[in-house]
């Protein structure tokens, strides 16, 4: 069973690794280093301009890895489903919640892999420019981690919805909120609607908070992360984590093929 | 014959708000050494059987077994395998790569081995290390028969195989499900190739909107109450003047010499043989007529299309 599962996750990492990242950090080391001549010119001092850099260097990452997450967690397992190479898996004396974690960890490792190369990048320019090891590097590098895993299962999950614009639409919507969650929240509760307030509060524990992971502002002020907060990052992540999967593994094992 | 596949007239219904039937009631059975060949027009339902079957998509009502295991558990998949219709496979993969990650999933012992065996089987070994993007369509197929031996499958459903192969690959396919069946396999498949089933099946269903409307061996299937009677006269002359005086039987001349007769009624075939003797002529063959299994098929198609017009009429 879980040599199954990780024979699964490897060829899905594969899968991914080889055909549709390799042009995202293509795209991604040019823009940074169109980044790092640009803000050379703009910026007066050099420590303004690593600030600048990092700031827009991280929101790249942050926009790159939703794009990646919205990709690979759409297409991985429905392009299995409609290429039907998924028929010949599930013909195996095996469960479909085998295939589905397989799926579901080999897209994960993707797009954390991805994420990783890029802050890597990022990281490797800025110490070839300013000299500097970047001191928030492993904090960064493991809040973004959290961050796009959840969101690459849900897109995972929501990707087993009969339309792709269901998949869109649901995945759009629930990270946008995710990322607004206490925000949100916070209007409605001032609103006093108490209907609202109930809806509010029910997807305020359904839907993932983002802000949680969302540490760039600490990052940029030199603010330190404390390791319970870090710790309490990735327990919330890691059951949130689980419970996409175990949602997952019951959406597939009642789709009609 | 062990029993290996037994369904009970398993249905299939989807639509929320409007339910719609696409499988009425459909019981079968298959043995192994036995391949059974499932016709029917689009939309017949010969596909969501399989389906079914497979575990892929789920049962609305009846039961079914395979090996002994109730569908859809993992126990009646064991010995199962499946070629879908116009599958895609996994283009970053060679042969081999695919092959072994399947044995792998399959967990064969000795894949290496098995691998080189059955992609020597398929006549595929000098492709093993070619991209699955790189293969023709017939040699896809190949490779995934491979896939379907190296699992040892003693139950395979395939799934339209035919469709878009050659000439070549239809015939190494026929070759191939023969030699299976010899191997006591049992083999269900489902294609709109008649001529070709009709080669390979034991059996045949006729399904049209998600029912069965005919079951039986393709030998009881294909008899008909008619027999061809054939003889060889001495000349064209003698041969034209006698098969103008056996009307109302019906004739055809195959050649100048040679004609061939089809009695409806059997009991003439003696009365008839007598004659052709009588007048100097030779019997070359006496058979009983074959329908082919497409007629069959357009036969049963139009006679329920008009016992529908007759109901609604």
């Amino acid at each position: 069973m879980l040599s199954r599962i990780r024979l699964i996750m490897w060829d899905t990492f594969l899968d991914v690794a080889r055909h549709k990242m390799l042009m995202i950090h293509v795209v991604f080391v040019c823009i940074s280093l169109g980044l790092f001549n640009l803000f050379g010119h703009f910026s007066t001092t050099p420590s303004l301009e690593y600030r600048m850099i990092q700031d827009v260097g991280l929101s790249v990452i942050s926009l790159f890895g939703f794009l990646i997450a919205l990709f690979i967690g759409s297409t991985t397992l429905r392009d299995e489903i409609q290429r039907k190479t998924i028929y010949a898996i599930f013909t195996l004396p095996m469960g479909r919640w085998e295939l589905y974690t397989g799926k579901f960890l080999g897209t994960l490792l993707a797009a954390v892999f991805n994420v990783f190369i890029m802050l890597g990048i990022l990281t490797s320019l800025l110490y070839i420019k300013f000299g500097v090891v970047w001191a928030g590097f492993q904090w960064v590098g493991l809040f973004m981690l959290l961050e796009f895993a959840i969101m690459t299962g849900m897109v995972l999950l929501f990707s087993l919805s009969d339309s792709l614009i269901v998949c869109f639409s649901l995945s759009i919507f629930c990270i946008l909120l995710g990322n607004m969650a206490e925000h949100v929240q916070h209007l409605v509760y001032e609103a006093n609607i108490p209907l609202l307030s109930y809806v509010t509060d029910v997807a305020y524990w359904i839907i993932p908070n983002f802000g949680y992971f969302n540490i760039k502002y600490k990052i940029l002020k030199d603010l330190t992360i404390s390791p319970s907060f870090a710790l309490w990052a990735i327990g919330y992540a890691g059951c949130y984590l689980f419970f996409l999967l175990v949602a997952g593994s019951w959406a597939l094992q009642k789709k009609d093929l | 014959m062990s029993e290996l596949l037994v369904t009970e007239e398993i249905s299939k219904t989807v639509g929320y708000l409007k339910k719609e039937t696409i499988v009425d009631r459909v019981s079968i059975s298959l043995h192994e050494g036995e391949i059974l060949g499932l016709l029917g027009p689009n939309g017949a339902g010969k596909t969501t059987t399989i389906k079914m079957l497979l575990g892929l998509t789920s049962i609305t009502s009846g039961s079914a077994r395979m090996f002994g295991a109730p569908v859809p558990t993992p126990a009646s998949r064991a010995g199962v395998g499946f070629l879908p219709e116009a599958i895609q496979h996994p283009n970053h993969l060679t042969v081999h790569e695919y092959l072994h990650f399947h044995a792998c999933l399959s967990c064969v012992s000795n894949s290496q081995k098995l691998i080189d065996e059955h992609l020597g089987r398929v006549g595929m070994q000098d492709h093993r290390d070619r991209l699955l993007n790189e293969c023709s369509k017939g040699m896809r197929q190949r490779v995934d028969i491979a896939r379907i031996l190296l699992r040892q499958a003693r139950l395979i459903f395939l799934d339209e195989p035919f469709s878009g192969l050659d000439p070549c690959g239809q015939v190494m396919l026929k070759e191939l499900l023969i030699s299976l069946k010899k191997e006591k396999i049992a083999i269900l498949v489902n294609s709109h190739a008649a001529g070709i089933l009709e080669d390979v099946c034991d059996r045949v269903c006729v399904m049209n909107k998600g029912k069965i409307v005919l079951s039986d061996s393709l030998a009881n299937l294909l008899k008909t109450s008619k027999i061809k009677v054939v003889a060889d006269f001495a000349d064209s002359a003698t041969a034209s003047e006698f098969a103008g005086k056996q009307a109302p039987i019906s004739f055809a001349l195959k050649m100048p010499t040679v004609v061939e007769f089809v009695l409806d009624d059997a009991n003439r075939c003696n009365e008839l043989a007598g004659a052709i003797m009588a007048a100097g002529g030779k019997l070359i063959e006496v058979s009983p007529v074959m329908l082919t299994l497409d007629q069959l098929f357009v036969r049963v198609l139009s006679e329920q299309q008009q016992a529908k017009t007759g109901e609604n009429a």
